[in-house]
């Protein structure tokens, strides 16, 4: 006979929990890149929207793992895992604020159109995007070593932003008048970037979930 | 008076009991002070307080048991699925029949076998004999899930198993006469923690079928187990009164009145 029933339903409930919420954030950032290739205002106000479904989920999480600490005493591997889950969530539900920025920025642009054609933001959209879902993976499998090598392509996407970077200089120090557009875009990337350092803070909780270590893994250059 | 002879009615599962302005006393004594409570259907109740706040009195209250004691007595109402079970003409005996009863310390009968200790409730209760009383011991077993481990050596005596076991035989020996409601008064009080969680694990599985209260000192297990949790505490004056009653997952994480968050966080006193 199995013991522990109740622990192990509550742990399983709060993994379906994050995969669900990481789920949610994945499309988030998603539609936020689409509706800005599109300026597309009313997909970026649904994002906008959508984004209270996630703190709302956040939420649900948090309150479920607080009380599986109250009635279950959950001990070594079972207390980080459920410590990890609530720092998990707490970094999904702010990637998810950063594709709420994006979202917003679409809203700012009007009618504007965009300055250019996005190449690297999508880029850096979907890198970030993957580096999240196998982070999340990792996660379930409890696979330190693949979160230690996800984190280490953050890299990939710090490198990204500062090409972004250096290309919308060239087209402020060329006409100033493009410069808040520019700096749209700057923002737009720089919250991309953020999300992918985001991945990173999961990854580090992967490990500590793993192997009880607390460790600050690739600290990004931004 | 027709009414309270026909008593018991058919069962209903699972069975719900409300306690109602109960008062008990031991001589001159008052134990507890008008215990308000609603046993949900189907769900585990946990009692917690410290020694002497007078929840083992309250669930012996719930079958009877209490007047045993010399000299004590009840006031007030419990109601098993809407009946009084200290209404007038009901037979006690009847009473914890429904209403079964699991002790601190392991007590199978001690000259009789594994077998036995479960077979004698309904045997005696004429429930059950020959083909299907061998049927019924086997359910009663399985359902304490205690089947596995002893169904090659039911004749040997009771007391010969682990306490864990032992426990589990005593519960399976409540479960043969198909109780409507369990009473367990700190069942694992003196078992090691892994007997103690398969108990718990078991009593999750049973609470379907059979309305669950659990008397325990430990407040983790009330915390683990329950669906619902009181809270009780003796008064200056020594009678133990209810402080708290509600779902688990509050009565942990946020407690109302602040003796139960004392007593929870372990500040108590």
């Amino acid at each position: 006979m199995t013991t522990r029933v109740a622990l192990e339903e509550g742990l399983r409930a709060l993994e379906d929990g994050v995969v669900e919420l990481a789920s949610m954030v994945d499309k988030a950032i998603e539609r936020s890149v689409e509706a800005l290739k599109r300026l597309d205002q009313e997909e970026a106000k649904k994002v906008i929207r959508d984004d209270l479904l996630i703190n709302k989920k956040r939420f649900e999480i948090e309150e479920q793992a607080i009380e599986l600490i109250a009635t279950q005493q959950p001990m070594a591997r079972d207390l980080r895992r459920i410590i990890a889950i609530l720092n998990i969530i707490v970094d999904l539900e702010r990637m998810a604020d950063h594709a709420e920025g994006i979202a917003k920025i679409v809203l700012m642009h009007q009618d504007k159109p965009l300055l250019k054609p996005l190449i690297d933001i999508p880029r850096m959209a979907d890198k970030a995007r993957d580096m999240l879902r196998r982070s999340i993976d990792a996660f379930i499998r409890r696979d330190a070593e693949a979160a230690y090598k996800i984190a280490a392509e953050d890299d990939e996407v710090d490198a990204l932003y500062d090409q972004v970077y250096r290309e919308l200089l060239t087209y402020m120090l060329q006409d100033p008048r493009t410069i808040d557009r520019a700096t749209w875009l700057l923002w737009v990337a720089h919250n991309l970037e953020r999300i992918a350092d985001r991945v990173t803070n999961i990854c580090e909780r992967v490990i500590y979930d793993v192997t009880g270590r607390m460790e600050e893994i690739n600290v990004s250059k931004y | 008076m027709a009414e309270a002879v026909a008593f018991p009615k058919a069962a209903v599962r699972p069975a719900w009991v409300r306690v109602e302005g109960l008062s008990a006393w031991y001589g001159r004594r008052q134990a507890i002070r008008n215990i308000n409570l609603e046993v949900a259907p189907g769900k585990i109740t946990a009692v917690i307080g410290p020694s002497g706040c007078g929840k083992s009195t309250l669930v012996r209250c719930i079958n009877r048991l209490h007047e045993v004691v010399p000299g004590a007595r009840v006031e007030g109402r419990v109601l098993l699925n809407g009946e009084d079970i200290y209404g007038p003409g009901v037979d006690p005996v009847l009473v914890r029949r429904r209403v079964g009863m699991v002790f601190q310390r392991p007590n199978p009968f001690p000259t009789m076998s594994v077998f036995e200790n479960v077979a004698i409730g309904p045997r005696l209760n004429g429930l059950a004999k020959g083909a299907e009383l061998e049927e019924l011991v086997v359910r009663s077993l399985k359902l304490a899930a205690l089947w596995d481990e002893v169904k090659d050596k039911l004749n040997v005596p009771g007391t010969s198993l682990s306490g864990g076991q032992q426990q589990r035989l005593c519960i399976a020996r409540a479960l043969a006469v198909n109780p409507e409601v369990l009473l367990l008064d700190e069942p694992t009080a003196a078992l090691d923690p892994i007997s103690t969680l398969k108990i718990e694990d078991l009593l999750r599985q049973l609470k379907a079928e059979y309305t669950i209260v659990i008397v325990t000192h430990n407040m983790q297990q009330a915390a683990r187990v329950s669906d619902f949790t009181a809270f009780m505490l003796a008064g200056e004056d020594q009678v133990g009164e209810l402080v708290e009653f509600g779902p688990t997952r509050q009565l942990f994480t946020n407690p109302k009145d602040p003796r139960t968050e004392a007593y929870i966080t372990g500040r108590f006193g």
